[in-house]
């Protein structure tokens, strides 16, 4: 299996431990997202991954051997700080960054060809990158991460600063890749692209990893949410109590919601939690909310990566 | 190495085609050039005080020609002898500036005309033939010889010497010691402040970050120094060049005793070892910084070891070319790249100064590389502040 895994990685900078045993693996044909606040260790893991910055322990793998330099020619990297040679136009920078990873000069200027086009700026080869609008430099930061067709890609947010359109392809390519076996990471503070995106997640919080899976196993916790909405006059939500609710065994109540002033209809939303799988509880609620009106809503309530990612980053602050 | 390589051609490409490289370039092509044919008129006007003194000399003054000639070959002047017929052919002579004075009479009775001013060296160099052949006839006339007697004349003039050795400070040797090693100081500034501009435009642009994603950093290190000393060596031997053809199209050498082709070569060797040395140091140093505004702080130091041994050169070595301290200091490897080739200029260097001039060097390279290897990989990644050389030197 042509893995990316990171074992055990841990760094400081002086005082501050920037990661702290990270672990996490990339399977073949799998686009993985990094999610964390900022400061939480995802770039610094990125370069590790890359060599640009050694770690104090751990080490770095791909199809079960080391990354070393002649894999680390392979790989596809966008770095978080952008860069490119500002003074050096944009073709013959392309096709040199591709010389470097090791493709011959006819293939280099291919590659260069294929992926200015693709990106949309085929037309600003000719042109100095500093000449460039940020989003078309972003777009040849791109391209010189997949001019030399990569088996690895390793992105730092690769969609800060992209307009939409952009935002597709970059997005189509991601899936190309992937679909050709290349394991793919990137973070990203646009948890939308990688809920919709990404196979599997892994959210860091000061250096570790706390919570990882595919987003179907991250949104399955130990407590089912459930939305009751109930026509009940309004009365639970004017005294901001759904009595009928609390007094149920296995059943919290998170939040209790009248509709708005002037609604004639008068309902409340009744934001319950019960634990995973406690039918009983479930049944007791709904027997409860019908007694106490018209229920006009019963559904599970999926929480989106967002609020994974929130509850999981504040955690701490909460509990402190 | 192929990475090397490319790295070496982006460099050459990048730097060969900024406008204030070819700019530079072209004006200090023209200022080399510009500069062989304004020396030659300076030269020129110099030895104008080595005229040739024409006499002119009528028939009945014919025998104090030979004198004269004798006597201007004694006093180091070069003398013509013309045969004027008269007065009128003297003054159309003074009038083509063909002559510069006139003698007629006979000896015992001469006649000297000057076109309007006496000439002082003309005039002692009469009266000395006219003396020295009246001496001559009375020794003749005694049954004395009177070629043995000049020659004891001669013979008594002192020899002439200087306490201070100051012919090294003047003359076409010097010229050609003194361009050398300023040009020389220039080329190795220039080529190292490309290599530190370019280390920092590296580091701020971040592109460094992608770079070493797929480089080592000493094989991204590497490639600057060769393609900036590959530009840098190119420039010198475009001035070199200039400066020659400059020299050549008024021949300016005519007369030379140097070798100017040797001289040449030394200079570029001392570029080569030179550039090494102070090219890494610039560029390790470079790394350290994070702004264009701190690259001329850090780089201070390799600055004054460039301009110490320069000044060195310019003041010790042609005073002394051959003294101790001279000797001493041109085979410590700051210190030869500029004295040496100084030396070369003005003296023979044995071959076992050089030797050991170059070995110095030679060793020195690998701790020097080393140490800036470590300089660089650990400063090129570091943002913010600058960081000290202590910082990006210590282990770990």
């Amino acid at each position: 299996m042509k893995d990316l895994e990171l074992r055990g990685l841990s760094k400081s900078f002086g005082t501050v431990r920037a990661l702290d045993n990270l672990s996490l693996t990339v399977h073949e044909g799998e686009i993985y997202g990094f999610v964390g606040s900022n400061g939480a260790g995802k770039t610094t893991a990125m370069r590790i991954a890359l060599g640009v910055l050694s770690s104090d322990a751990g080490e770095v793998r791909y199809a079960g051997r080391p990354l070393d330099l002649e894999t680390r020619a392979h790989v596809g990297y966008m770095p978080e700080e952008r860069g490119l040679y500002p003074r050096m136009k944009v073709g013959p920078q392309l096709t040199w960054f591709a010389q470097i990873h090791g493709l011959s000069p006819a293939d280099a200027r291919d590659a260069m060809l294929r992926w200015t086009d693709r990106l949309g700026v085929g037309a600003r080869r000719g042109d100095e990158v500093m000449k460039l609008s940020l989003g078309n430099q972003q777009r040849v930061q791109l391209a010189a991460a997949l001019v030399h067709n990569p088996n690895i890609l390793v992105l730092d947010e690769p969609f800060s600063g992209l307009d939409p359109v952009a935002v597709d392809v970059m997005s189509q390519v991601l899936r190309e890749r992937a679909a050709e076996g290349v394991p793919v990471i990137f973070s990203s503070h646009q948890l939308d692209l990688v809920e919709r995106l990404c196979d599997r997640v892994g959210i860091i919080k000061n250096g570790a990893m706390v919570a990882e899976g595919t987003i179907d196993e991250l949104r399955t916790t130990d407590r089912q949410r459930l939305l009751v909405r109930v026509d009940d006059g309004g009365r639970a939500a004017a005294s901001s109590d759904a009595a009928w609710a609390r007094a149920l065994p296995g059943v919290t109540v998170v939040s209790v919601v009248g509709d708005h002033a002037g609604d004639t209809a008068g309902a409340t939303t009744v934001i319950a939690e019960i634990a995973a799988g406690d039918v009983a509880a479930e049944q007791a609620l709904l027997r409860a909310a019908t007694a106490a009106g018209a229920v006009r809503e019963f559904a599970p309530v999926r929480p989106h990566l967002a609020d994974l990612f929130r509850h999981v980053v504040t955690a701490d602050e909460v509990a402190a | 190495m192929r990475r090397v390589w490319l790295v070496t051609m982006r460099e050459i490409i990048a730097g060969a085609t900024k406008k204030p490289f070819i700019i530079t370039t072209a004006i200090m092509v023209l200022v080399m050039a510009g500069g062989a044919v304004a020396l030659d008129y300076f030269i020129g006007k110099e030895s104008a005080d080595a005229q040739t003194y024409s006499v002119g000399v009528a028939a009945s003054a014919a025998d104090l020609a030979p004198a004269l000639q004798a006597t201007g070959e004694a006093l180091g002047l070069d003398v013509e002898t013309l045969d004027v017929a008269d007065r009128a052919a003297a003054e159309a002579g003074f009038e083509d500036e063909t002559i510069d004075a006139f003698l007629s009479g006979s000896p015992g009775d001469l006649d000297l005309l000057f076109p309007s001013q006496v000439d002082g060296t003309i005039e002692q160099l009469v009266t000395a033939s006219a003396q020295s052949l009246a001496l001559g006839t009375e020794i003749a006339a005694l049954g004395g010889d009177p070629a043995v007697v000049s020659a004891a004349i001669q013979g008594s003039a002192p020899t002439i010497s200087f306490a201070t050795d100051l012919s090294a400070m003047e003359g076409p040797d010097y010229l050609v010691a003194m361009l050398s090693t300023s040009l020389l100081l220039f080329a190795l500034i220039n080529s190292g402040s490309q290599i530190a501009m370019g280390v920092l435009e590296e580091k701020t642009s971040r592109v460094v970050e992608l770079l070493l994603a797929t480089l080592k950093p000493t094989q991204l290190f590497a490639g600057k120094v060769f393609g900036n000393g590959v530009l840098g060596l190119g420039q010198v031997a475009a001035y070199g060049l200039a400066f020659f053809a400059g020299a050549t199209a008024v021949d300016l050498f005519a007369g030379f005793e140097l070798d100017l082709g040797r001289q040449a070569a030394w200079v570029l060797l001392w570029f080569l070892l030179g550039f090494a040395i102070y090219a890494v140091l610039w560029g390790s140093l470079a790394s350290l910084v994070s702004r264009q505004e701190d690259i001329g702080t850090v780089t201070a130091p390799v600055t004054i070891l460039m301009l110490a041994p320069f000044y060195l050169a310019t003041f010790l070595v042609p005073t002394d070319p051959d003294g101790t301290a001279t000797r001493v200091l041109s085979m410590i490897p700051f210190f030869a790249p500029f004295m040496m080739p100084m030396r070369t200029a003005l003296t023979d260097v044995p071959p076992m100064e050089m030797a050991i001039a170059m070995g110095g060097c030679l060793v020195l390279l690998p701790f020097l590389v080393w140490g800036a290897a470590r300089m660089y990989q650990r400063g090129v990644m570091h943002t913010g502040g600058k960081m000290s050389v202590r910082q990006a030197l210590r282990r770990g």
